[in-house]
């Protein structure tokens, strides 16, 4: 694990340094964990995206094609 | 007759002198018909006999001041008049004054010594026109000189260079006849760094000293002051330097405002993919919901996406698409309304961030709508990247809004 610094301001614009806690290192995989798996939801999302845009194609149709039957979002 | 005249700026005066003759004699001397003297300067008398004007050395001889000899002898009942004309000095002008015009000619030099005395109002009545005073400068040593109503400087060179300490009461002009600043330095009402010159009442000259950082001039009791601004005004609470950390964490922001806007500047992380993330108070609950849509100059949109259970903060957007860690010129804003809420609506404090971030050379923009639901007040505000990745640029303007 990288050794994480926790920066804290103080009034007279000096900071403070110290290392993560336990608890915040606990805290930094979670985010990371969460962050993950939001990008390989997108990345999933775009892919069904494509996917679905190519079905359109092969019939000739297009995602305005969708929208004009009232299907689809915006 | 006469051969020797006064010089011609003396003056004149004379003593005449009348004697009947008792006959024979041939030269006279002591008193005359009215008890005066014989008395002359030699040169400078005229000898009449019968009315008629005798020649000096041919008809008789003035040599001693006191005597008349070498005439004729005369003739009982012969009447004789010596006119004795003697210099004098003027001791004193007239205390009336004098009239009329005294010419450049007849004033061929004045006394080298100073002049002493006074010279009244009343002797210089009228005025002294430019051209009587030809000369280029003035100078008057050791007394003070009073200046009763107004006096005009068109310009010229009173006085240069002004000392940086003046005596107290002097003036100084510049070059261009107006007035040196440091003229006033030991008069001035201003005394501190800051002060602010106004009218306390007609005429009447008053300072205030600075106010406060943040503070507004204002208008309380019909004069000005320094306040915190009441309404519309943006306060730069803290520069929150971005690098060198994992996370960074403001100091105590004041509850004195209605809403903080961060305004953050060339944000940057050490790798690639990062996004910058929010949390209030170090919570790291699921109190943070957030709406987000992102749009890409490739073409490729994002959301609108949203979820209610997040455990921080998007303000670039909710949908994860990261910046490269070289590219700069990122813009996000963010406002935090009522952040100092702690009653009412669950203690939601709602947040709009908007903002421009670059990625492999294509540029998103971006908005996220908030909200973080807590019953405290926002006192702290952490920044931290998705991965924990290091920050390595950036600023965070924390601005508190009336």
């Amino acid at each position: 694990m990288t050794d994480y610094i926790h920066r804290i301001y103080q009034a007279d614009g000096t900071y403070i340094d110290r290392p993560y806690t336990e608890e915040e290192i606990e805290q930094a995989v979670k985010d990371k964990e969460d962050a993950d798996a939001k990008i390989q939801a997108n990345i999933e999302f775009e892919a069904k995206k494509a996917a679905a845009q190519a079905k359109l194609a092969a019939l000739g149709l297009t995602a305005d094609d969708l929208k004009a039957l009232g299907l689809g979002g915006n | 007759m006469i051969d020797q005249y006064p010089p011609a700026n003396g003056v004149l005066t004379s003593l005449i002198w009348r004697k009947t003759a008792a006959g024979g004699e041939t030269s006279l001397s002591g008193y005359d018909n009215a008890s005066q003297a014989l008395s002359y300067t030699p040169g400078q008398e005229q000898v009449y006999l019968n009315g008629i004007l005798l020649v000096r050395g041919d008809d008789y001889t003035a040599t001693n001041g006191t005597s008349i000899t070498g005439l004729a002898a005369l003739s009982a009942s012969d009447f004789v008049q010596i006119n004795c004309y003697n210099n004098f000095s003027v001791a004193s002008l007239p205390t009336s004054g004098l009239v009329g015009e005294i010419s450049n000619s007849q004033i061929t030099s004045l006394a080298t010594s100073k002049l002493t005395g006074t010279v009244t109002n009343a002797q210089l009545a009228g005025s002294i026109s430019n051209d009587k005073l030809s000369n280029s400068s003035i100078t008057i040593n050791g007394s003070a000189v009073a200046l009763g109503g107004s006096a005009t400087i068109a310009g010229g060179s009173a006085q240069d260079d002004a000392p940086a300490s003046p005596t107290e009461g002097q003036l100084w002009l510049d070059t261009n006849g107006t007035l040196a600043t440091t003229a006033f330095t030991e008069k001035s009402t201003l005394t501190t760094t800051g002060d602010i010159y106004y009218a306390s009442a007609a005429n009447t000259p008053a300072r205030i000293g600075i106010g406060s950082s943040g503070q507004v001039l204002t208008v309380a009791s019909g004069i000005p002051s320094w306040a915190t601004a009441s309404s519309g005004s943006m306060t730069l609470l803290q520069n929150v330097s971005l690098s060198g950390a994992s996370s960074i964490t403001s100091d105590t922001l004041s509850g004195a405002y209605n809403d903080l806007v961060i305004y953050i500047i060339n944000y940057r992380a050490s790798a690639n993919n990062q996004f910058l993330k929010l949390r209030f108070n170090g919570d790291t609950s699921t109190g943070y919901a957030q709406y987000s849509t992102r749009f890409s100059s490739s073409g490729t949109n994002y959301g609108p996406s949203g979820s209610i259970t997040e455990t921080s903060l998007d303000v670039m957007d909710g949908n994860n698409q990261g910046m490269s860690s070289a590219e700069e010129n990122n813009i996000i804003v963010t406002r935090i309304f009522n952040y100092a809420n702690t009653i009412g609506t669950g203690g939601h404090k709602l947040t709009h961030s908007v903002s421009k971030h670059n990625k492999s050379g294509i540029f998103g923009l971006a908005q996220v709508l908030s909200s973080w639901q807590n019953t405290n007040a926002i006192m702290t505000i952490t920044f931290f990247n998705n991965n924990s990745t290091n920050f390595s640029s950036g600023n965070a303007y924390i601005y508190g809004v009336k």
